[in-house]
């Protein structure tokens, strides 16, 4: 048979059937229809909507909520790493095997530290396995329409990251420094600062800088559970079909990630 | 296809690298059809800057230049690219994907003449295993038909892109120094078979060697060249040490490096050309 | 170093001060931005040290438990979970597929206007996030997972079209200039030449981006593309938090599922970079 002269042509006869057989199913979950973007409703939804994208909205009314709304966008995104730093410093300074003597010495962790940071290690998964923005959500019921739901979702998620990273980078540099410390009998708060930052600080902020800039970007869409900023804006303006408005939150909103991106790199680099 | 009368025809033709440097300067040539020509000379002679020159793939600075009854340079984008399906040029380091698998690399020898749709759905299917084990088993490289191109050596990618020429049956064979990564026994059936594949079809071939000995058993018409000037145009019989001794210690191009001793494969080359310096 | 051998009694803080200028200067301004950022807010931040709002909280966190467990329930989940997945994949294919037709122009391959044109295109997809695209999409799609699938596409073929574009342009030429060379068509000779050159990179930064995708679609849903995220915001509009619990596990669930399979493919093929 010439087909199977080919060695690679069963397997990949194989899989083109498994491809088949897997996307009929996907395609119907999905409601792949792309007819459905022609339809006239939605023809005329969408079109009315782009149509009013010209002009943008300009009035100083809007320019000044739209204003008010970026800077709680930066602000939401700053303040809730900064509370996610807060979260994370002792977690992470619990968690890292590397400020344990008897790690240190033994190899490895004794049972019962093991057994403490267990606990931990999974609050922590949750934390950060949960996207943001569903904590957003959960949120806003607890502390209302506004950006405290959207601070206190990223304080959780990117508590939960930054915790893990920290003890990571702490338990991938030199430990030698530390276990000298430890060792002479200092305690774990000195050999931290003395024996492990000065060698991983950079990393720690840099990493810090890299998560905040990821930060604003989702701080930019917490508006759409409520949670404030330009997301809010943006949502109110899709709901009233106000494409002037929608156009000119798009630009802004094109500009700002530009901005974290130029912001975080310039940043990044100073510490290098 | 009318089988054509003048393969190549150069007339005071010069070739100038990008940063001005003269590779060829006025270049009198005439190649019949079916005649097999070996190029020989010292490294940055110029041999690379002919052939690619005949490949079209450099546009010569001045001069007339005429390749399989055409002027190249003056016909439309559609016969230029009837041409180039008529050409087959074997690089010096063959320029094949490492991920390729040798049976498309083969068979891409094709892509000139078959439309695009076979050339894609060849990609899926292989749609001539038989003529690519064919040509690969003339040069005992059939049991590779389905490894990728990034398990062989050196010496077998040549052998593959060698393949691959043989395949595309072009009217004008051009080879630069297309045994460089051979044994010389290896190296000297290889070239043997691309003379006679050239001999039963009638086509041109001009194949640049550092192994004089090779160009000297297996050529009818052998030029040498040095400096970007064509040395000499002889018959193999005419050729001596004396000869090839001022060849080789004329230099590569402009001085740009001490010329390394041409490549021999020892063993196989008369006593009296071993040493050629 | 120098400095260490003539004072050894010199900390490591002290040699750092010639930075420290500009480092205190910096440092001061990002505590200052801080503290600015909490004062615009008006962040109740008081209220985290009342014990009240910790009971209320917890009695909050209280209401999610038990999840929601019984067979009917857990099936519509598992379903939502399935659309989650397959929005994903169609999402990631899509983006494959016009991320590569966008890096030939983005690569210079169709001219220098079309390259322009292209990276400017690119550059929007990618700088939308997908929820603002998604809510967009809900306009032109119409409620469900399909719109999701658009956003999805839309923004990922932004990020795979720059990335393909680059390895387009870090392909050596030789092999399809040596194709065109023997009289080969553009179309052939890219596929013959430089496709195998980078196929295993496009794959392996698709896969990637697929792995994202799988999180993001799970919240698509919450402007109504369908999936998980739809199916959480429902339940908590209603306030059934147990309900919700349950969605937010499945989600929990998918991750992990998603991070497992990847540090395994990882794991089999280490010269990959997946």
């Amino acid at each position: 048979m010439i087909v199977m002269r080919d060695p690679a042509a069963l397997p990949r006869l194989t899989w083109s059937a498994v491809t088949v057989v897997v996307m009929v199913p996907v395609l119907s979950l999905a409601e792949f229809d792309p007819l459905s973007l022609l339809e006239a409703g939605n023809l005329h939804a969408m079109g009315r909507f782009l149509g009013a994208f010209w002009p943008i909205e300009h009035s100083a009314e809007f320019l000044g909520l739209l204003a008010r709304a970026c800077l709680e966008t930066l602000a939401m995104a700053t303040a809730g790493v900064a509370l996610a730093i807060v979260l994370a410093v002792p977690l992470a300074f619990v968690l890292s095997r590397s400020l344990s003597l008897r790690a240190a010495i033994a190899g490895r962790p004794a049972w019962h530290d093991s057994v403490r940071r267990g606990p931990l290690r999974a609050a922590l998964l949750v934390l950060r396995g949960v996207p943001e923005l569903v904590w957003a959500l959960v949120l806003v019921r607890v502390f209302g329409l506004g950006p405290a739901a959207g601070v206190m979702a990223l304080a959780l998620t990117y508590g939960g990251m930054l915790g893990k990273v920290y003890a990571e980078i702490l338990e991938s540099t030199d430990q030698r420094p530390a276990r000298a410390l430890l060792e002479a009998g200092s305690g774990r708060v000195a050999a931290l600062t003395y024996g492990l930052l000065p060698s991983c600080a950079q990393e720690l902020v840099s990493y810090t800088v890299y998560r905040w800039e990821c930060a604003l970007r989702a701080s930019v869409v917490m508006g759409f559970v409520g949670a404030g900023g330009l997301g809010q804006l943006m949502d109110q303006s899709m709901k009233m079909l106000n494409g002037g408005e929608a156009a000119t939150i798009l630009l802004v909103l094109f500009a700002l990630v530009l901005l974290a991106d130029a912001l975080s790199s310039r940043l990044r680099a100073l510490l290098a | 296809m009318i089988r054509p009368t003048i393969a190549i025809a150069a007339h005071g033709v010069d070739v100038v690298h990008g940063d001005g440097r003269v590779a060829l300067g006025g270049l009198n040539l005439t190649v019949r059809s079916g005649e097999r020509i070996a190029l020989i000379g010292p490294s940055g002679a110029g041999k690379t800057s002919l052939l690619r020159l005949c490949g079209l793939g450099i546009a010569p600075a001045r001069g007339r230049l005429t390749i399989l009854d055409e002027s190249p340079w003056s016909v439309d984008a559609r016969a230029l690219r009837a041409m180039r399906r008529r050409i087959g040029l074997v690089h010096q380091m063959p320029a094949i994907p490492p991920r390729q698998r040798v049976v498309h690399a083969v068979l891409a020898g094709a892509l000139g003449r078959w439309p695009w749709w076979r050339a894609l759905s060849s990609l899926v299917m292989p749609a001539d295993c038989d003529g690519a084990e064919r040509e690969l088993a003339r040069l005992a490289l059939a049991d590779r038909l389905f490894d990728r191109c990034d398990r062989l050596s050196g010496g077998q990618l040549q052998r593959v892109a060698l393949a691959r020429v043989l395949y595309q049956r072009p009217d004008l064979v051009l080879a630069d120094e297309p045994v460089a990564a051979m044994d010389p026994a290896l190296a000297d059936s290889t070239v043997s078979l691309l003379v006679a594949d050239a001999r039963e079809r009638g086509a041109t071939l001009v194949a640049s060697l550092h192994a004089v000995d090779l160009a000297l058993r297996h050529f009818e018409r052998v030029i040498g060249i040095g400096n970007g000037q064509i040395r000499f145009d002889l018959p193999p019989q005419q050729i001596d040490t004396a000869l090839l001794d001022h060849l080789y210690s004329s230099g590569g191009s402009h001085g740009a490096r001490p010329d390394p001793a041409p490549v021999v494969a020892s063993g196989l080359s008369g006593p009296s050309l071993a040493p050629c310096r | 170093m120098s400095a260490h051998v003539r004072a050894p009694e010199v900390s490591p803080a002290a040699i750092a001060r010639p930075r420290c200028l500009r480092c205190r200067f910096v440092a001061g301004l990002l505590v200052a931005a801080v503290a600015a950022s909490f004062i615009y807010l008006g962040m109740p931040l008081g209220r985290l040290f009342e014990v009240g709002a910790w009971r209320d909280m917890l009695a909050f966190l209280g209401s999610f438990f038990p999840p929601e467990h019984s067979p009917g329930y857990l099936a519509r989940v598992a379903v939502a979970a399935l659309e989650t997945l397959a929005i994903s994949l169609l999402g990631t294919l899509l983006a494959a597929l016009a991320g590569a037709m966008l890096a030939l122009p983005a690569a210079g391959r169709l001219g220098a206007g079309a390259r322009t044109v292209a990276r400017f295109m690119l550059n929007a997809l990618r700088s939308v996030p997908e929820l603002v695209w998604a809510s967009l999409m809900v306009l032109a799609a119409g409620l469900g997972p399909f719109a999701g699938t658009l956003a999805l596409a839309l923004h990922t073929s932004g990020v795979l079209g720059r990335l393909y574009a680059e390895a387009l342009e870090n392909a050596p030429p030789a092999a399809e200039a040596s194709l065109v060379g023997a009289g080969s068509g553009a179309v052939a000779a890219f596929c013959y030449g430089t496709l195998p050159q980078v196929s295993a990179q496009w794959l392996a930064y698709a896969l990637y981006r697929w792995e994202m995708n799988i999180r993001m679609a799970a919240i698509l849903g919450f402007v109504g593309a369908g999936g998980l995220g739809a199916m959480l915001y429902y339940e908590l509009s209603l306030f059934n938090e147990g309900r919700a619990s349950t969605v937010i596990i499945a989600m929990l669930l998918l991750s992990a599922l998603v991070d497992g399979v990847s540090q395994r493919l990882r794991a089999d093929r280490p010269g990959r970079p997946l």
